[in-house]
């Protein structure tokens, strides 16, 4: 597939940045211009805005809301297939549990038990990376093989034809060096053992249930039913949804982390961005920005409390920017101010007759402040 | 795409590896000594292999050492310095200040008739040209502070002071004088690498503070009546029932917002999702605010011949000093203090301003680096796009810097020190919100420069 | 799901393990072992029983070196053998599983 093409289908396919539909989508109808100093055009605007509102209905009155899952185990379960494809296609919400993010568990092991002889060839995520760890191995490989021709060489015990083997073991592993790892479908060898464990997830010659389901973290969870309202999670209200949220990490108080982790991820939602978690670099959280099909993400987040109490120290923070540095991101320090235990009491104890209403109230009383941390080597920046 | 998914790979080039993070091959020295056998950088023998090659190879760099360590070290006598210093004020006086090192170091005096090209130096500077063998001082006694007081005897017999040895003047140098061996590490290192150093000051007359330019309130401009007609029984009834019917949308976070109201953009949505207060840029130079356990001890400029200690430019960078045994990271407040008292002119003054004298170019008879082809190239491929492609990409890349860099340009360097190892850290004013950006105004007129999502 | 299990079917179906068991040790703490389908690192000698410990990014992130300890000893009872090595596994709340080594001792660096 030329890049283009694989562009103009990834944009088919996660086309929506959130789970909601546009009016425009739905009915095909688009809003004409408004020009503020022109009235006819307000008029003309105007007209337009009745005739939708009148003739249409809006697209998430008639969707169903997503059934999300919550037990003892503390972990946010979308079971149903096509759930868990929207999710991730429009906005990239969650992680497949036996995916390292889209959850494709099911394909993969369809494909690897040779389940369906029509399934595609094009390769998953977790098969390219498999397939780079290969390479990987064998370009070590042929480099231990240089060592150890090298010691020979220094011991005196090298043969003349050892000798022109190390020659062109040199060539080989300097040309390995310069040239990146292209992947082509002829070169990759489908894992076809079949393990014993394999055996009870056939049944009659297909596979028989999907052990996958999506994983939503606490903030993804609450930003879904809080501020695009597109999910149940059991029977809990916004407000109950919010106090277990709290609970699975602390005491309830205006700095409990998931409060602060929540301020922090609406923050950057609410820009556009795709924000997704970010432990494999060290910090809470990754910045991209459509998403992990298009582009890499630019910015590690580390959210620290504004209340000079839980402070990182140099060393910390210096691992983090180093790891962060190599994989060429930038690490943004984001700090939250956060409200009284008194305000933030009593506005959860008020009555309100709309609970999202009632978040929104709270969340305003929060604040970011984002620092940029970036490494200065004076050596590099002299002329 | 496969080239784009695997986040943890880590990207086969040079910008990130530092030379300074490897131990010194003295080697490099004397290239005569090294011989052809010796592994480079980057594929550095892994382990012991029991042979010769190793030890023989580890031998010579150590051989290199000593005989770099060897040479001889000295000035010629025409160029040699003196310095006296005197122990009352704890200063050191420079009599007669010749050479290419006061650029940027010293402050000039006169004392008299005797003393009219002399300069004092502070701690940091009479260690550091000490050091480097640059200088020779002497620890001053009565019969000198008579010799400059007296208007008669021009001449004085330096060799009856004591020559201070770098033990003994380091031993004076950072006791009770203002100037710590932390600050000593900082400003040798910098100035070993070419850079001009000198004891932070503000280069404009009055701070930050009292120049911040007005901003208009972006608060809400809704009348308050307007407000109390709304919140009328009537008023509501009527809202209520229209949202019944359909016409009306609840509002927004209310659960039922994105259920009654029709979207067209998404652009919308994330508008209608903006929440959270964040800092706007500027913001904190409104408040007054402390930096407890930090300031900013130097002005630090990257080399330029047209250099003037009298008016110096801007600085490159503004280094606070900070020792891991004793500071923690700075706080926010701290760190907004820091920027607050920075040198620092806002973007308005920016245009107003007298563009600094240019800096001469050397001639450049190096062939074009990487970096200058591929931006030649990228201007050739640029150049041949549509305009309205050519701004899309021109906006794109503006904001990229500004949310990369900060969009005000307001950054401090913070060097730390952990026993004697170096690391430097940029701590720079965030602001993905981007809520005023003239310079994205300037191509693209919009409210929204912050959000990020690109509409179809 | 519990924490042991989670990471159970994590070395089954992702990381495609064979003969994963669970063992839970008076009910305080729980190691997985298995065979994964190639040798850990490039430095074994052949494919081996590994040791995974479980643990919870969120609610409890800090370890003891009197409770690896216990790992080893509580391991060299249940196999007979104390393990060169045990591999913890590290749950993030949004189901990411990320593996390190703890070895028995000092061990030569693995050459990158």
């Amino acid at each position: 597939m030329s890049k283009r093409n694989n562009k103009k289908l990834l944009n088919q396919i996660y086309s929506r940045p959130l789970p909601i539909e546009l009016s425009s989508d739905k009915y095909g109808v688009a809003m004409p211009t408004l020009f503020p100093h022109n009235p006819v055009s307000w008029l003309f605007y105007l007209t337009r805005l009745i005739q939708v509102n009148t003739l249409y209905s809006v697209p998430q009155s008639s969707e169903t809301l997503i059934d999300v899952s919550y037990d003892s185990d503390g972990i946010f379960k979308v079971s149903d297939e096509e759930s868990m494809a929207k999710l991730w296609r429009c906005g990239f919400f969650g992680k497949g549990t036996l995916s390292r993010s889209e959850p494709t568990w099911k394909a993969r092991t369809i494909k690897r038990l040779n389940l369906d002889s029509n399934t595609a060839n094009a390769l998953s995520m977790e098969e390219v990376t498999n397939k780079r760890r290969d390479e990987r191995k064998k370009f070590k490989a042929e480099r231990s093989r240089l060592q150890e021709l090298e010691l020979k060489q220094r011991k005196g015990e090298i043969s003349d034809l050892e000798s022109s083997q190390l020659e062109q073991l040199r060539e080989t592993l300097a040309s390995l060096r310069l040239i990146d790892f292209k992947l082509s479908k002829d070169s990759f060898d489908r894992e076809t053992d079949l393990r014993f464990e394999d055996l009870d997830l056939i049944e009659s010659n297909q596979l028989g249930r999907n052990l996958e389901f999506l994983q939503l973290q606490a903030i993804e969870t609450f930003f879904l039913k809080f501020a695009v309202n597109v999910i149940r999670v059991n029977d809990f209200s916004t407000k109950q949804l919010f106090l277990e949220c709290c609970r699975q990490s602390g005491i309830l108080k205006p700095t409990n982390k998931f409060v602060l982790d929540y301020v922090v991820y609406h923050h950057y939602r609410s820009l556009g961005w795709c924000v997704r978690s970010g432990v494999k670099f060290g910090c809470d959280m990754l910045l991209y920005k459509r998403g992990p099909p298009f582009i890499h993400a630019e910015y590690c987040i580390l959210v620290i409390s504004n209340d000079d109490k839980a402070r990182y120290d140099w060393f910390e923070m210096a691992a983090k920017a180093r790891v962060i540095g190599t994989v060429k991101k930038t690490f943004v320090l984001v700090y939250v101010d956060s409200p009284t235990e008194e305000r933030f009491n009593s506005i959860l104890s008020s009555a309100y007759s709309d609970e999202g209403i009632l978040f929104q109230d709270l969340f305003k009383l929060y604040k970011v402040t984002e620092i940029l941390y970036r490494r200065w080597a004076p050596s590099k920046t002299r002329d | 795409m496969a080239d784009e998914v695997d986040e943890a790979a880590i990207v086969k080039d040079e910008a990130n590896f530092d030379v300074e993070d490897e131990v010194q091959d003295w080697k490099f020295l004397n290239k005569s000594l090294a011989s052809s056998g010796i592994p480079k950088r980057g594929e550095k023998e892994f382990a012991p292999d029991g042979t010769q090659v190793q030890n023989s190879s580890l031998q010579e760099s150590r051989n290199a050492m000593y005989d770099a360590l060897e040479g001889v070290r000295g000035h010629h006598l025409k160029s040699k310095l003196i310095a006296v210093w005197i122990a009352s004020e704890s200063k050191c006086i420079m009599p007669h200040a010749r050479g290419n090192y006061f650029r940027d170091m010293g402050i000039p005096i006169h004392i008299g008739s005797k003393v009219k090209d002399g300069v004092e130096l502070n701690s940091l500077e009479a260690v550091y040209l000490v050091e480097r063998g640059s200088v020779v001082i002497y620890l001053g006694n009565e019969s000198y502070d008579e010799f400059l007081k007296s208007s008669q005897e021009s001449e004085f017999d330096y060799d009856s002071l004591i020559a201070m040895d770098l033990e003994f003047l380091y031993s004076v140098a950072f006791n009770n004088t203002g100037y710590s061996l932390d600050q000593y590490q900082i400003y040798s290192y910098l100035k070993r690498l070419g850079y001009l150093v000198q004891d932070f000051k503000q280069i404009t007359k009055t701070d930050q503070r009292t120049r911040l330019p007005m901003v208009p309130s972006t608060l809400s401009v809704i009348p308050s009546f307007l407000n109390k007609i709304m919140a009328t029984t009537v008023v509501k009834y009527l809202q209520s029932r229209l949202r019944q019917w359909g016409f009306l949308s609840y509002p927004l976070f209310h659960s039922l917002h994105f259920m009654t109201k029709h979207y067209f953009r998404y652009t919308d949505i994330y508008k209608s999702l903006r929440l959270i207060p964040a800092y706007s840029t500027h913001d904190s130079v409104k408040e007054n605010l402390e930096a407890s356990g930090y300031s900013i001890t130097f002005n630090v400029w990257k080399p330029t011949p047209s250099f003037s200690k009298k008016n110096p430019p801007f600085p490159d960078f503004q280094v606070a000093v900070a020792n891991t045994d004793s500071a923690k990271f700075p706080t926010l407040q701290t760190i907004q203090a820091l920027h607050n008292s920075l040198n620092y002119t806002f973007p308005n003054e920016r245009k107003t301003q007298v563009v600094p004298a240019v800096r001469q170019q050397k001639k450049n008879t190096m062939p074009p680096s990487k970096k200058v082809i591929r931006q030649k190239k990228q201007q050739e491929r640029q150049s041949k796009l549509d305009e309205s492609v050519r701004k899309k990409n021109d906006y794109n890349r503006k904001r990229d810097n500004l949310l990369k860099y900060g969009s005000n340009g307001r950054t401090v360097v913070i060097a730390v020190i952990d026993s004697g190892i170096l690391n430097f850290v940029n701590l720079s004013e965030g602001d993905f919100s981007l809520q005023s950006s003239t310079d994205l105004e300037d191509i693209f007129p919009r409210e929204d420069h912050g959000i990020i999502y690109n509409e179809k | 799901m519990s924490l042991g299990e989670q990471v159970h079917t994590n070395l089954v179906h992702y990381n495609l393990w064979t003969g994963v068991r669970l063992h839970d040790v008076d009910g305080d703490v729980t190691f997985v072992s298995g065979i994964p389908p190639s040798k850990l690192s490039s430095s074994d000698s052949k494919n081996q029983k590994e040791w995974v410990v479980p643990r919870s990014l969120i609610q409890n992130s800090s370890i003891s070196v009197s409770e690896i300890a216990n790992w080893f000893s509580a391991i060299a009872r249940l196999d007979q053998q104390r393990p060169r090595r045990v591999t913890i596994g590290i749950v993030n709340d949004d189901g990411t599983i990320v593996y390190y080594f703890i070895h028995d001792g000092v061990v030569e660096p693995r050459q990158n």
